[in-house]
């Protein structure tokens, strides 16, 4: 039996807000004693609050961009979220409030802890921002928790960054000990295989080139001088083999007769007594020399070299003319062999010097090809490892850097916006603001039951109802006749 | 002194319930009427009483319960009877009633009370009466318990002057004089 089917009736509807007045003072009473006690039971929320922007590296710091560690922290966001709801930082926070002591019994520190959890709130507001919420039992409680969490968000959100760059220097600076290690046993195996094969070395290897190269030109020219000195040394041993020094003496004779009588032919005349004498003394001389050169006879070649030794036995006295002239020929021509024959042995010896000093110049490049695959293995190596040395110095100075930038900039990174402050702790809401409250909560309280009841009522409310249940008509409507009072 | 407006009111609507029940009965052409309720006897004993009063001028004879428990007697012919025959649904109800009073009964009067009397007391009424062989030849609805907000108010005023004014209260003859 629904009231409302149909036409809603105003008069229906005060009549039923009339018959159950009552409910309003009532409800309105009631729920404004128990908002009122309610305010004096009400333990106020000491909620501490601080908001943290979480930056990248690259935001912090653009100008170090290339020395900063790409490290996403807003990725780490739920992560830490998690971490600071654990138990075991929960824990810390409260035995650093002083909420847990070591005297509580397990069961204490884990209601606790369960309680501690359920008053914090840590959640990202988006765009790197992360708000933590600490609802404390006192003001001073709230904002000494909200100051704990926000150290261990903190320490925690840059932790792992610190723990890798420590790694990283850590892990470099082995690497660098064992790659110096190695460098320097290569360069020792090198100094020793430079000390072994000194000659032998690339820089040598080309002098020993070059040198060769000088050796076998000097070869050249002095093979050819050597022919020249050797021509020189036959030629004047021809001569001096062939050489008789009567022949040479009449020789000389004959030039000055000759010579003498062209003079005396060109002052005097023919029939003059010194002309003919001087041509009869040209006559005896020129058949003496015919005589002289028919008996001359050639020197053994063995003989001068004893000539050569001893030039002054070889002088010869002719006989009417002066032996020092025939001397001094001999011995020019002697000092002249002997010098061809000193410059020709000279020359030989140096010869074969050269010879001796081109091929130990060959061995020896011959040699360096046999050791330079060494040399280069070596070489290689230590230039592989100094290489590598030198990479793992500079990432070593990079991770110093890069470690130093983020100690130093720990604070930007995580950039407080909002600081905690401490709660008021006087109550929010007055008394009497909610005893009115409460007054109002039961006014529509009271409405809400009077549409329940009405909604429940089976009792009789209109006439449409009443010509619904019986065929009778109604004779009529007696409105309230006060009888009992008149009774 | 002269009665309040209540009283005067009182009167009015006492007079008026009296001509409806005479007007009814003169449709049916009934001699002899059963005054019922489904549940609520202390109700109908006021509206009895309030009938009685409004008929003091007219030929309305209104007849007690206790008149049930005896034989009908002989009436005045030209008047009508109004027996109270209570309440139906409480107790026994009108099991007790002898056939004598139910051929004597033309038709029933039946009482019902606004925000009172359950609908389903209504249609159990209704077949119980029509099961005995007395159809309801009307309704009587009282406000009596749950006056709408005029009457509230009127009951209110006038609740408030007899406490306070209590030397202005009129005098029963006074309403009896109004009454007739």
């Amino acid at each position: 039996m629904n009231p409302l089917q149909g036409v809603v009736n105003l008069r229906l509807i005060l009549d039923a807000v009339m018959t159950r007045l009552w409910l309003f003072p009532l409800c309105a009473i009631i729920a404004g004693a128990v908002a009122t006690q309610g305010a004096h039971l009400y333990r106020p929320k000491h909620v501490s609050s601080a908001k943290v922007l979480v930056q990248e590296n690259i935001n912090v710091n653009p100008f170090l961009s290339d020395m900063m560690v790409d490290w996403k922290l807003k990725t780490r966001l739920p992560v830490i979220t998690n971490v600071m709801r654990s138990r075991q930082t929960s824990e810390q926070v409260l035995r650093e409030l002083g909420l847990v002591t070591s005297d509580m019994e397990p069961d204490q520190v884990d209601q606790a802890i369960d309680a501690f959890q359920r008053r914090l709130t840590i959640f990202g507001l988006g765009g790197g921002i992360v708000q933590i919420k600490y609802q404390g039992t006192g003001p001073d409680e709230a904002l000494r928790g909200v100051e704990l969490i926000m150290e261990i968000f903190t320490a925690e959100m840059l932790r792992p960054q610190k723990e890798a760059l420590d790694l990283s220097v850590t892990f470099l600076e082995g690497q660098i000990t064992r790659v110096r290690n190695e460098l320097s046993v290569l360069e020792e195996r090198l100094r020793i295989f430079k000390e072994e094969h000194s000659t032998e070395l690339p820089d040598v290897y080309k002098a020993n080139l070059d040198t060769y190269l000088k050796v076998v030109q000097d070869r050249v020219d002095t093979r050819a001088e050597l022919a020249t000195q050797r021509q020189s040394l036959r030629l004047t041993r021809e001569r001096l083999v062939s050489y008789d020094p009567v022949v040479r003496g009449l020789e000389s004779q004959l030039v000055r007769a000759r010579s003498d009588l062209a003079t005396l032919k060109a002052t005097l005349a023919p029939e003059h007594p010194r002309v003919k004498t001087a041509v009869a003394h040209l006559r005896a001389l020129e058949s003496r020399h015919e005589r002289a050169r028919a008996a001359s006879k050639p020197r053994a070649p063995e003989s001068l070299e004893g000539l050569a030794h001893v030039p002054s036995r070889v002088s010869v006295a002719i006989p009417g003319e002066e032996s020092a002239g025939a001397h001094d020929l001999l011995t020019g021509d002697l000092l002249e062999y002997r010098s061809a024959q000193n410059s020709v042995a000279a020359l030989e010896r140096r010869l074969g010097d050269m010879d001796d000093q081109a091929k130990d110049v060959m061995q020896k490049v011959r040699a360096f090809a046999r050791h330079e695959k060494e040399l280069a293995g070596i070489e290689r190596d230590i230039e592989a490892k100094a290489r590598i040395y030198k990479n793992l110095l500079e990432r070593h100075e990079d991770a110093l850097v890069t470690r130093e930038l983020a100690l130093r900039g720990e604070a930007s990174r995580v950039w407080l916006i909002e600081k905690p402050i401490r709660p008021s702790g006087k109550n929010p809401f007055e008394p009497w603001m909610l005893a009115v409250a409460g007054a109002f909560a039961g006014l529509a309280l009271a409405a809400g039951i009077i549409i329940a009841l009405e909604l429940i009522d089976p009792t009789l409310r209109s006439e449409q109802t009443l010509a619904r249940k019986t065929d009778a008509p109604l004779l009529i409507r007696l409105p309230a006749l006060g009888m009992e009072k008149t009774r | 002194m002269s009665a309040t407006p209540i009283e005067q009111r009182r009167a009015r609507l006492c007079n008026q319930l009296s001509s409806a029940l005479r007007r009814c009965a003169s449709e049916h052409e009934a001699k002899s009427l059963l005054l019922v309720t489904p549940d609520d006897q202390e109700t109908l004993t006021m509206i009895a009483a309030a009938l009685r009063q409004g008929s003091a001028s007219m030929d309305l004879e209104i007849l007690e319960e206790d008149a049930l428990e005896q034989p009908p007697e002989e009436y005045e012919p030209s008047s009508i009877r109004c027996v109270v025959g209570g309440a139906m649904l409480d107790g026994l109800g009108l099991a007790a009633l002898s056939s004598q009073w139910r051929d004597e009964c033309d038709g029933a009067i039946l009482v019902v009370f606004h925000r009172r009397t359950r609908c389903d007391a209504i249609e159990e009424c209704d077949r119980w009466l029509r099961d005995a062989g007395i159809p309801i030849l009307g309704v009587v609805l009282s406000e009596e318990r749950c006056p709408d907000f005029s009457d509230r108010w009127l009951l209110l005023k006038h609740g408030i002057t007899q406490k306070l004014l209590f030397w202005r209260r009129p005098r029963t003859s006074m309403v009896e004089e109004v009454a007739r």
